[in-house]
Parts: C-alpha cells; sequence; structure tokens
C-alpha cells in the first residue's frame, strides 16, 4: 500500500508539472534565474569563444551580454551554452537558451519555429583554401575536397549553389562541428574548409599555424542575414533584446562610446540623448527596467563600432572589414531605431 | 470480494493500468498543446518532401532531391552496413584475443591483455578522435602519398586502388553467378546424402567448382569488352578514379572493431574457463592436437555461455555507431538529426531514431536468441 501511495505522489508531481510548462514568461524565468541563458557558438574565434581563462569574449557573445547589461544592469549576469548546428533551433524551441546569439542566419522556415528579433551581423560564405591550390573563381574548385559542418547549416547550401552555377563538383566531408571539420582541414583531409566569412577569417587569424599559407576564397554565392533569436511567445522578452542590441547602433550613431557616455550624459542637451542615458527618467518604464538600462549596456559592452572593432575589427587579429555592418552614412544597413 | 486475495491483486493490477494509461494520455495532450502554443508543428508529411542536403558517403544511390525518407533510409544502410561490418571483424578478433589471453606464451596473453584494458578503459569517443588524428599526424599527404602497389596509394585522403570496372549491364554477371551458386548448394546437398547414404562423399562438388570455373572462364571472354581496369590518377590535390576506402569510414571501422574486440575477448575468455577442465581432459585423451581440441570440444561448448552476453555487445556496436559522425562519417542519426534541423520536425524525427533503433536492435535480439536455442542443450 505505501508504494501505491508513492506511485501515486510521484504521478501527481509529474501532472502538475507538465500542467504549468508554459505558464511562466522567458522574462520571469529569466529573472528568477539570476542570469540570460546565451545560446553560443563551439568556438568561433571573434565571434564567439571562451578565452584562455574561460571567460566567452566575441561579437555574437557582446551582442548576448547587451541583454544581460540592459535587463540586470551587469553585462556578466550571462551564460554560454556551446551549441552546434543541429542543436540550436531546437535549443531555442525549448527555452533552453533565452537568446540565440550564434552565426544563425534569419530565414522563413526557422523563423516561424523560433523569434528573430535584429539583424546583428551580415555576412556571406567563404572556403579557406591553402595558396598553393591557387583557387581565384569558383570554376578552379573542379574536384577539390572541402570538409564542412553539416547537420543542416545554410553554409551547406551555400556550397550546393556554387556547384550549380559554376558546375563544378567537389567532394564533401561532414562533421557535426565546425571545430572538427577545421582541424580537418588543417590536418590535410581536406583542400578546404567552408564556413561563414568572419568565422574563416578569425579560424585563420587566431587557429592557423601560419595564416599566411592559407588564402580565402568568398563565392559571393550567399548573403546572409545573422540574427539573434529568441523563443516564442513573449513580447516583452522580444522588446528588450531588440532594444539591448539597438542601444548599441543608436549610441554609435550618436558618437557615444563605453569612453565618453558619462560624460556626454553630463552634459547633453537634447531630449532624446538625456532621456536615453537615464538623465531625465522614463525611458525604462514601458520595459519595465532602470532608466539607466541603456546607459549600462553602453558603458559595460560599447557601441556596435567599438564592439565590432574589438572582436572582428582592426583592434583584433582578424582585422576584417564592416562592409555592409555599418551605418547608412557609412554606406552599411544598419538602422538606429530612435529612442523616442 | 474484498477478502479474496486474488480479486484485490486483480484490481490492483487493473489501478496501476490505468494509472499509467491516465499518465501517458496527459503527458501526450501536455506535449502536443505545449508544442502548439510554441509554434513547433506536427505530423509526418514532411518524409516525402525533398531532403534537400547531401550525403558524403553512400551504400545507396542518393541526391539531395530525394525525399526526406529515402535519406533516412540511406543514412539507416551506411550505420548498418559499419555496424555488420564491425560485429563480424569484432566476433573474429574478440575469439582470438579470448583465446589468447589464456595462451601460455606470456607475449601473446601479454599483448592480448593490453588490447582488452586499452579497449575497455578507454571512452569510446577519445578511441575514435585519437584515431582519426592519427591519420595526419602519422600518414603523409597526398603529394606524398606511400605507394603500395602500382596504383595503389595510401595517404591522408584515405586509401586509392585499381577498380575493375564493368560497362555491360549488371544482370549478366548477377545472373551468372546466381546460377553458379545454385549449382554447388545442389552438389553439395546431392553430395552429403550420397555420403549419408553409401558412406563414401562422391566428388559432386568438384565437378560443380570445374563447372563453374568453366564458365567463367567462358563468361570473362564473352564480356572482356565489359570488364577495364580504372587506375586512380593524381589530378591537382587529390587521387581519382578507381576504388577508394576514406579515412572516416576507416577510422570508424578500425576504432569501434577495436574497442568491441576487447569486450568481445573478455566474454569468449570467460566462456573457454566456463567449460570443465574433464572436457579438456577427454579431448587430450582422444589424442586431439589443441588446435582440434578448441575447435570440436571448447568452442562449440563455449558458446553455451558466450552467446547471451554477446548479444548485448552487438546491440552496444549498433547503438555505438551513432558516434560516427564525430569521425565525419554520416550515419543513421546525423542525417535524421540534420533533417530535424531543416524541418523542425524534432519530436517525430527523434521517435523516428527510437524506434528504427528498437526495431533494429530487437531483431538482432530475436536472431541471436533463436541461434542461442540452437546451441543450447537439448533436453529430452
Amino acid at each position: 500500500m505505501k508504494r501505491v501511495t508513492q506511485f501515486a505522489a510521484a504521478a501527481a508531481m509529474v501532472l502538475i508539472g507538465a500542467g504549468s510548462v508554459n505558464a511562466q514568461s522567458i522574462t520571469d524565468k529569466v529573472r528568477q534565474r539570476g542570469y540570460v541563458s546565451c545560446g553560443a557558438s563551439q568556438g568561433v574565434p571573434g565571434l564567439s569563444r571562451p578565452d584562455d581563462k574561460g571567460v566567452w569574449t566575441g561579437f555574437d557573445v557582446d551582442s548576448c551580454r547587451a541583454v544581460a547589461a540592459a535587463f540586470f544592469g551587469d553585462s556578466q549576469k550571462a551564460q554560454f551554452v556551446p551549441l552546434n548546428a543541429a542543436q540550436r533551433i531546437p535549443a531555442v524551441q525549448t527555452g533552453e537558451v533565452d537568446v540565440l546569439a550564434r552565426t544563425t542566419t534569419w530565414t522563413y522556415t526557422r523563423d516561424v519555429a523560433v523569434r528573430f528579433v535584429a539583424i546583428n551581423l551580415v555576412d556571406g560564405d567563404a572556403i579557406m583554401l591553402r595558396k598553393s591550390l591557387n583557387v581565384g573563381a569558383a570554376a578552379d574548385l573542379e574536384g577539390l575536397t572541402i570538409c564542412l559542418q553539416g547537420g543542416g547549416s545554410l553554409v551547406e547550401n551555400a556550397l550546393d549553389l556554387i556547384e550549380q552555377q559554376n558546375q563544378v563538383k567537389v567532394e564533401r566531408v561532414y562533421f557535426d562541428s565546425t571545430i572538427l571539420a577545421r582541424d580537418a582541414y588543417f590536418g590535410g583531409r581536406c583542400d578546404g574548409y567552408m564556413s561563414d566569412g568572419f568565422a574563416i577569417a578569425g579560424q585563420r587569424a587566431a587557429v592557423a599555424s601560419n595564416p599566411d599559407e592559407h588564402a580565402i576564397f568568398q563565392s559571393g554565392a550567399t548573403t546572409e542575414p545573422l540574427a539573434l533569436a529568441i523563443p516564442r511567445g513573449d513580447d516583452r522578452w522580444f522588446d528588450i533584446v531588440r532594444y539591448a542590441f539597438n542601444a548599441m547602433v543608436w549610441a554609435e550613431d550618436r558618437g557615444i562610446t563605453s569612453k565618453n557616455v558619462d560624460e556626454i550624459a553630463a552634459s547633453a542637451t537634447d531630449g532624446e540623448t538625456r532621456k536615453a542615458l537615464g538623465v531625465e527618467p522614463g525611458i525604462g518604464e514601458p520595459l519595465k527596467l532602470d532608466d539607466k538600462w541603456i546607459y549600462n549596456v553602453i558603458k559595460q559592452v560599447g557601441n556596435y563600432g567599438e564592439v565590432f572593432a574589438r572582436n572582428l575589427g582592426e583592434e583584433s587579429p582578424l582585422k576584417a572589414e564592416r562592409r555592409l555592418n555599418a551605418l547608412p552614412r557609412d554606406g552599411g544597413i544598419l538602422f538606429p531605431i530612435p529612442f523616442k | 470480494m474484498l477478502q479474496d486475495a486474488r480479486f484485490r491483486a486483480i484490481m490492483a493490477q487493473a489501478a496501476l493500468l490505468a494509472g499509467v494509461a491516465a499518465l501517458g494520455f496527459v503527458l501526450l495532450t501536455a506535449t502536443a498543446r505545449n508544442l502548439e502554443l510554441r509554434g513547433i508543428p506536427l505530423g509526418f508529411g514532411f518524409l516525402w518532401r525533398p531532403a534537400n542536403f547531401q550525403i558524403a558517403e553512400t551504400i545507396l544511390p542518393y541526391s539531395s532531391s530525394d525525399p526526406n525518407w529515402w535519406a533516412a533510409v540511406v543514412g539507416l544502410s551506411n550505420s548498418l552496413f559499419i555496424s555488420v561490418l564491425v560485429i563480424l571483424l569484432a566476433s573474429v578478433i574478440g575469439l582470438f584475443i579470448g583465446i589468447g589471453r589464456l595462451s601460455s606464451n606470456p607475449l601473446v596473453s601479454g599483448l592480448c591483455r593490453v588490447w582488452v584494458e586499452v579497449a575497455r578503459n578507454t571512452p569510446l569517443v577519445v578511441l575514435l578522435i585519437f584515431n582519426y588524428a592519427l591519420w595526419w599526424e602519422v600518414v603523409p599527404l597526398a603529394t606524398q602519398a606511400w605507394k603500395l602497389a602500382p596504383g595503389t596509394h595510401i595517404s591522408v585522403r584515405g586509401l586509392s586502388m585499381p577498380a575493375l570496372t564493368w560497362s555491360a549491364s549488371v544482370l549478366a554477371p548477377a545472373a551468372f553467378l546466381a546460377t553458379s551458386a545454385a549449382i554447388l548448394v545442389v552438389a553439395s546437398y546431392a553430395a552429403r546424402q550420397r555420403q549419408v547414404e553409401t558412406g563414401r562423399r562422391p566428388a559432386y562438388v568438384s565437378a560443380a567448382w570445374l563447372f563453374t570455373a568453366l564458365g567463367a572462364s567462358i563468361f570473362l571472354l564473352a564480356y572482356r569488352d565489359a570488364v577495364s581496369l580504372d587506375i586512380p590518377e593524381f589530378r591537382r590535390a587529390n587521387f581519382s578514379g578507381g576504388w577508394s576506402l576514406t579515412p572516416e569510414l576507416t577510422t570508424i571501422l578500425i576504432g569501434l572493431t577495436f574497442y568491441t574486440a576487447g569486450f568481445i575477448g573478455e566474454i569468449v575468455r570467460g566462456g573457454i574457463l566456463a567449460v570443465r577442465k574433464g572436457q579438456w581432459e577427454a579431448a587430450t585423451a582422444l589424442g586431439l592436437s589443441r588446435g582440434q581440441t578448441y575447435r570440436l570440444v571448447v568452442v562449440p561448448l563455449a558458446l553455451r555461455s558466450i552467446v547471451p552476453p554477446l548479444n548485448s555487445q552487438y546491440i552496444n556496436v549498433v547503438k555505438n555507431s551513432t558516434l560516427a559522425i564525430v569521425v565525419g562519417y554520416q550515419d543513421f542519426m546525423t542525417v535524421v538529426s540534420t533533417m530535424i534541423n531543416k524541418t523542425s520536425h524534432a519530436i517525430e524525427g527523434v521517435a523516428i531514431i527510437l524506434g528504427v533503433f528498437l526495431a533494429v536492435n530487437l531483431a538482432l535480439s530475436a536472431l541471436l536468441n533463436a541461434y542461442n536455442r540452437r546451441i543450447a542443450i537439448m533436453e529430452r
């Protein structure tokens, strides 16, 4: 009889648990947990990778830290979950991560499964090849072997597209992690290693034993809008993530950096800046956040230009150009949404 | 009626069953509702849509425009291919390791022991990644490939060797092979019957072989233009043409065989030790050599205690084959995971993975259990 009681109790607990799966909003869940759970890559230099002390750094990491800075007032209240290409969308769908900042291309199929919030980086596919192969055009890829991450990544599609458009045939070796694909390439298993452009530049700059031996071929077959994604069903969380990212773009547009933000807050005269930086009250109210939330993002993480320069641009080993990832006045497509 | 112990027992069982069914129902409906709330669609319709992804290495013909269900079948064939090869190789090698460990030669027993200890005490993933890394640590680049024989090279790109190609219809050789096999089977059956009846074995089988050889020569002569030798050539960066074995397939085969053979070796050793000493002595008394003792007495007796644990090792091989993607070989699990990523049908995909592995492993178990019943001691 005792066993039956135990069983009934266990069953009741399961039932209660099953019933309340969706009762809690993401915003409440994150606040209760005390940190933002971010989906990251398995280690792509410049985008998301733990440094030698185990601290996650990179452009995507900073995009997620901005959310933590906005929500908790502390950019360190973010934890990172390494995910491969196949795991990332289910990890968002099931709510395992609150924000996915992991070079994920915004597509229709994915957007009806999760919620894309903002394009944080525009990239295209790229192939790293040994310079000795002299690949100058897509036609030169004929008969070569390419190592890449499988699992349904869009890079796979880009390679199919290159084959169709240029009437070439390449051999593929698929791995379940881009890291294994990279190591196989450096080991000589493949002639080329394919991934997103920034990721390729990062791997060459940070991992290749002699970066000068490797050339990067960009076919231009695809332009990928890489975006931040969140689970569906919480408009408040959507707003927080969207505007935490916008704070960085807006700050660059206004010339506000992590270094001069205090100065500007003290001296600003226009109403939008004074309100946005929390000098005048009210900016946090609609999102139920602190009035200093935009200030915190800029102070702790920096503006878009600073974050790009630090992780991917001139201050990083990658030395990547900004190209489309710039404000419209600089020839890019980053539109700051006014904080009005 | 409550005083009746049997009635009470039945009622308790019925209540338990109803409870489990209710729990299952609630979980299913809660899952369906939560999936709907999160915008995750349910249904198997995606299986008939084009897969739109490639599989690098396949046993069956496949292109990315084939439907998802065919991609899953192709992935399953990849998994079964490595599982079957590993089971066969690991069983043979495991048998020798088991016997070797009992050898009185310290070198043989020591080596077998090292094999067993390394295989049993290393995580399989580590073993596979280590094996795979060996390719580029040990084997030269394609430009400096080791030449084993004319047209046969081994390099970090794998083994590449000449292949016989057949340009005529495959029906002709298939028909020829089937006919020859049928003749051989019939001949050996007839010879056996004859031997039972008369005590003498007629030369039917030799005659059948002779006939087959003759047939083969005529066949090859008739079709000599259809056969050609395809020798791999080095072009730009790699060998192309001929027949090649990729490092990925080789690594998963060697790694998984090494690992499984270690476990099977221990099972075999245990089985041999379970054979009573009297059987050995009886065999010796009959004047059987050591090899004959093993072949005719010990192994058949040991099989009775070997087969049941072997069953679970074989099932482990099938399950462990899902690690193949770690070394770049796409198996069933990888293919279906890719499908899940592309279609967002995670629940259905996982259900397919579970269902298929369950079916494969239950079939394997049934097969081995049938074999086990055949070799078990018959009591009359």
